[in-house]
């Protein structure tokens, strides 16, 4: 078990370090893409049926979501069908930044 | 309901032209504008122009209560679908649903000629027969409340029992438990394996496809209506042209 652990341990590492080094290149970290790839298909949708589908917790959708927003990546609007709760939807500059990531992942997961 | 062209009406307008979106318009108050003879709609040739343009760039679906047939009389469209009757006619059309829906329609207008003394007291009242589901006008009626009234006292003396779905002056009778225009969208959506969609419709009959709980699908009404389920609204079908100008210039940017 030992073994199996320290393995799960180095994974995470990876992807902590591939994370941050996708940030640091492209804009977008790699949560943060799968949250746009997400979006990107469910425009208008909540919050909650956006980290259903990205398979999130919600409080942790938010933290990512804040970061997208101030990058200009996600628009949060008011719900047409309801004023007290929210719709998200992706924007141009976000989908900008998925191209840049999609274009440099290969040349990423040489490092 | 929001209004479109509103801040968020437009950024999730934008929104839908990054991923595969099928773009679904009704016809009769929405292309076309309302007008006393059915007979007479049709779009004006600015709104088919845009129309045609708009369907050069992305999949684009008419969904009209009008047959397929009458459909293609009004509208020169280039675009290669067109869904008649409330969803039963069309390329999602099914066999089986269409030739039910012939038989009820036909046992509907026998039982509606033997009731025709009580039509003929009702000025403005008419059938149009649209071979798989029947519209009953009174638009024409100078009573419509009372027009209203003996419509329903007729329709629920027809066996089988048709499904109503109430539109602007007209009751509209189609086979219970065939498609509607929600069901048509979501199989267009599906056999043209798209991923959202976004309609927009004018009355009750599109309510079928407002009150979807599917994520995928962007909502819009001609007119407000405080009941509606529909998420954005256009104040009157003259903003059509408008609407459709937005996502010619939202979609020639896809590739940019």
């Amino acid at each position: 078990m030992d073994t199996e652990v320290a393995q799960l341990v180095k994974m995470s590492l990876v992807f902590h370090n591939l994370n941050k080094e996708a940030e640091a290149r492209f804009g977008l970290s790699l949560v943060q893409y799968h949250l746009l790839v997400t979006l990107r298909d469910m425009p208008g949708c909540s919050q909650q049926k956006l980290a259903d589908a990205a398979g999130m917790h919600p409080s942790t959708l938010t933290q990512s979501l804040k970061r997208l927003q101030r990058k200009r990546a996600v628009f949060v609007g008011e719900d047409p069908k309801d004023s007290r709760k929210k719709i998200l939807s992706m924007t141009r500059s976000g989908r900008e930044l998925l191209s840049k990531l999609s274009r440099g992942f290969g040349e990423l997961l040489l490092l | 309901m929001k209004y479109f062209f509103s801040g968020t009406g437009l950024q999730v307008l934008e929104s839908l032209s990054f991923t595969d979106t099928l773009y679904a318009f009704d016809f009769d108050g929405t292309i076309a504008p309302i007008v006393s003879k059915p007979e007479l709609a049709c779009a004006s040739r600015e709104t088919e122009r845009l129309l045609n343009e708009l369907t050069d760039l992305v999949p684009v679906v008419i969904i009209s209560g009008r047959s397929v047939v009458d459909l293609r009389g009004r509208l020169k469209f280039n675009g290669k679908y067109l869904i008649g009757n409330h969803g039963l006619e069309g390329f999602c059309g099914r066999k089986d649903a269409v030739g039910k829906a012939e038989v009820n329609c036909r046992t509907w207008i026998r039982q509606l000629d033997r009731a025709r003394g009580l039509i003929k007291k009702t000025a403005g009242i008419f059938i149009e027969d649209k071979t798989y589901s029947l519209a009953l006008h009174y638009r024409k009626s100078r009573n419509k409340k009372l027009a209203r009234m003996q419509l329903f006292s007729l329709i629920e003396k027809l066996q089988p029992p048709p499904r109503v779905i109430l539109g602007k002056c007209v009751m509209n009778l189609v086979s219970a438990g065939g498609p509607h225009k929600g069901v048509a969208l979501l199989e267009a959506i599906m056999k043209l394996n798209l991923k959202c969609a976004f309609y927009i419709g004018d009355d009750d009959t599109d309510e079928d496809v407002f009150s979807l709980t599917d994520n995928r699908i962007i909502t819009a009404r001609v007119g407000y209506k405080k009941t509606s389920q529909a998420q954005f609204f256009l104040k009157r079908q003259s903003e059509m042209n408008r609407l459709l100008r937005s996502l010619i210039r939202i979609n020639s940017k896809r590739g940019s």
